[in-house]
């Protein structure tokens, strides 16, 4: 409503203050976050929009046998009725929609809902309109400054560092066959087989894991996969049960215990390059102590990170917390219908067939609603707090974004601003920033307690990109940072 | 009422007045002298065009004076053409009456 008063007032200069309409406004709610408005314009108002317009129009029109700005009135009014009336109908609406949410402070989420094309105005009398609208949900303000957040914290020892230095170094390393049987930290090249109650329900082909306590499929985690396979020789095949996780996508198998066959390709060990000059050269190091020192200040940033994911999972939940006001439904509606979109084309492209679709839809859409529902309290939330503390999103903040965004896709950033622009995502990015400047300005009024947390070493696991069920979805990260590279 | 023209052509009032000609110059006419122009029948004289608009409109005429229009020469590539004649009609009407074309 605003963006379109914003417009007319740029096209019309001269018109400095709009008229200030004798409305008569009746504001009834019609459900959570939803009102109903009644709009009476009265004819004054509308006489003087007509006589508005039709003075513009007698300057401008033109109609053969007259010059320009010389047509009598009353052929004009004949000639461009149509026209006339919907730009009259077209400027009272306008009008009337920004003047009764400014007056009723009614603050809208998304376009009223009126059949304009079908609205008439009368040729004698008030002219009369109803619609809905949903609006932001109200609430009070929950406690936002001095939250209580609970920060991990840990020195970095010496230890942390080699650890994390024998890791990094260890994608350097090459493999070589084992002679004799596989020990715990063995590269081995496995492919495999799943099946439920003797029936076959999916395989997986050769792929290279290394021998670690724990082996993550995407939908499953098998304990002691180390002492299954310490010992194995190539050729041989293991046998042994995992239960499916309670999120997978089949609903059918979720809970389930199945059976897998791994079969033993190929027994390697890593061995890594001796940390001579040469190789801290290639490296980009000059000595072993600058390579310590990256290595250490990379797992700074990562606790960094950590800590800060932390916080804002705490403020989320503390902020959202009593928030048991409801949400607009339509706009659930609308973003969970968006989700499912999402969901559906991406299960179509990965090649279900609509009956396959279909039996997972209910699930998908509770998943879906539930985690929207949230979204949107934290988005509320947090855009309240932006509000209240009068926080601007600068464009100078927008570029920034923007910039960082393509130096991460590799693009330029005029092509991403301009695709961005096209495609409406700039007013998302733009809530996005605004959401991250309220939680920082939270994060700044926040009291910290430290916690000591130990470092969650991720040593013990090896994932493999493969779905129990027989559904694999195609990896997010690349094949570097499945290994555990955290460099 | 059907007027008989000079050729002896019978014509019905509005085929005697084909349209009121609705002009800059035709509008100020009729405001300041309550005069209209029209477009009539080329056969039609001033006494048919009278009878036809009073008939017409149910207005009193005071007075009618015609124009033979000749058509203007027009070219198409290579070809000459010559636009229709056409008869205009401005009719004086009584003080009292008027003519509401709009």
């Amino acid at each position: 409503m605003t963006s379109a008063t914003d417009d007319a007032q740029t096209e019309t200069p001269e018109a400095e203050k709009p008229r200030e309409l004798n409305l008569g406004v009746k504001v009834t709610d019609s459900g959570p976050c939803r009102k109903h408005i009644a709009i009476t314009v009265p004819r004054a108002d509308i006489d003087w929009f007509y006589e508005q317009e039709l003075d513009g129009l007698i300057d401008s029109a033109v109609v053969p046998g007259f010059r320009a700005g010389h047509v009598p009135q009353k052929l004009v009014e004949r000639r461009f009725k149509k026209e006339l009336g919907d730009q009259v109908r077209q400027k009272i609406l306008v009008q009337s929609l920004d003047q009764v949410a400014r007056d009723q402070k009614i603050d809208p989420i998304n376009e009223p809902e009126i059949d304009v094309e079908n609205l008439v105005i009368p040729e004698e009398g008030d002219f009369e309109y109803e619609f809905s609208v949903e609006v932001r949900p109200q609430f009070d303000l929950p406690n936002y400054k001095g939250l209580s957040i609970k920060r991990p914290v840990r020195d970095i020892s010496d230890a942390d560092v080699a650890r994390a230095q024998d890791r990094f170094l260890l994608q350097y390393g090459t493999l070589t066959e084992r002679e004799g049987a596989a020990q715990a930290g063995d590269w081995i090249q496995i492919s495999g087989e799943f099946k439920r109650e003797g029936r076959p329900i999916g395989s997986f082909p050769r792929t290279g894991v290394r021998i670690l306590p724990k082996l993550r499929f995407q939908d499953a985690e098998l304990d002691g996969f180390d002492k299954l396979m310490v010992g194995v020789t190539k050729g041989e095949t293991r046998e042994t049960q995992v239960v499916v996780s309670s999120e997978a996508t089949n609903l059918e198998l979720r809970g389930e215990k199945v059976d897998v066959t791994f079969h033993v390709h190929d027994v390697m060990v890593r061995k890594v390059p001796e940390l001579d000059t040469r190789f801290l050269t290639r490296l980009g190091f000059e000595s072993e102590e600058e390579l310590k020192d990256a290595v250490k200040s990379a797992l700074e940033r990562q606790l960094k990170h950590e800590q800060r994911q932390s916080a804002r999972r705490q403020v989320v939940e503390q902020i959202t917390e009593s928030a048991t006001w409801e949400l607009p439904e339509g706009a659930v509606r609308r973003q969970v219908e968006n989700a499912m979109r999402r969901d559906i084309l991406e299960m179509q492209q990965a090649g279900y067939t609509m009956q396959e679709i279909r039996s997972r839809e209910n699930a998908l859409r509770q998943q879906a609603i539930s985690s929207t529902r949230q979204a949107l309290k934290e988005h509320f939330v947090l855009d309240k707090i932006a509000t209240a503390e009068e926080i601007q999103v600068t464009d100078s903040d927008l570029e920034h974004e923007i910039r960082v965004m393509a130096e991460q896709m590799g693009e330029n950033p005029r092509r991403v601003r301009a695709r961005m622009r096209r495609s409406g995502m700039i007013e998302n990015l733009e809530a996005e920033v605004r959401e991250r400047k309220a939680i920082d300005l939270i994060f700044d009024a926040a009291t910290y307690t430290d916690v000591p947390t130990p470092a969650k070493h991720d040593d013990d696991t090896e994932a493999v990109s493969v779905s129990v069920c027989g559904d694999t979805a195609a990896p997010v990260a690349a094949e570097s940072t499945e290994e555990g590279d955290e460099e | 009422m059907a007027v008989l023209s000079e050729s002896g052509v019978e014509l019905l009032p509005h085929q005697i007045v084909l349209r009121p000609l609705v002009t800059e110059k035709g509008t100020h006419l009729s405001e300041k002298l309550n005069t209209y122009t029209f477009k009539v029948h080329m056969l039609a004289d001033k006494e048919s065009i009278r009878k036809a608009v009073e008939e017409l409109w149910s207005v009193r005429v005071v007075d009618v004076r015609t124009q033979r229009r000749v058509g203007k020469t027009r070219r198409h590539k290579m070809r000459a053409g010559q636009r229709s004649d056409w008869k205009k009609a401005l009719v004086k009407l009584h003080e009292e009456d008027r003519i509401a074309f709009f």
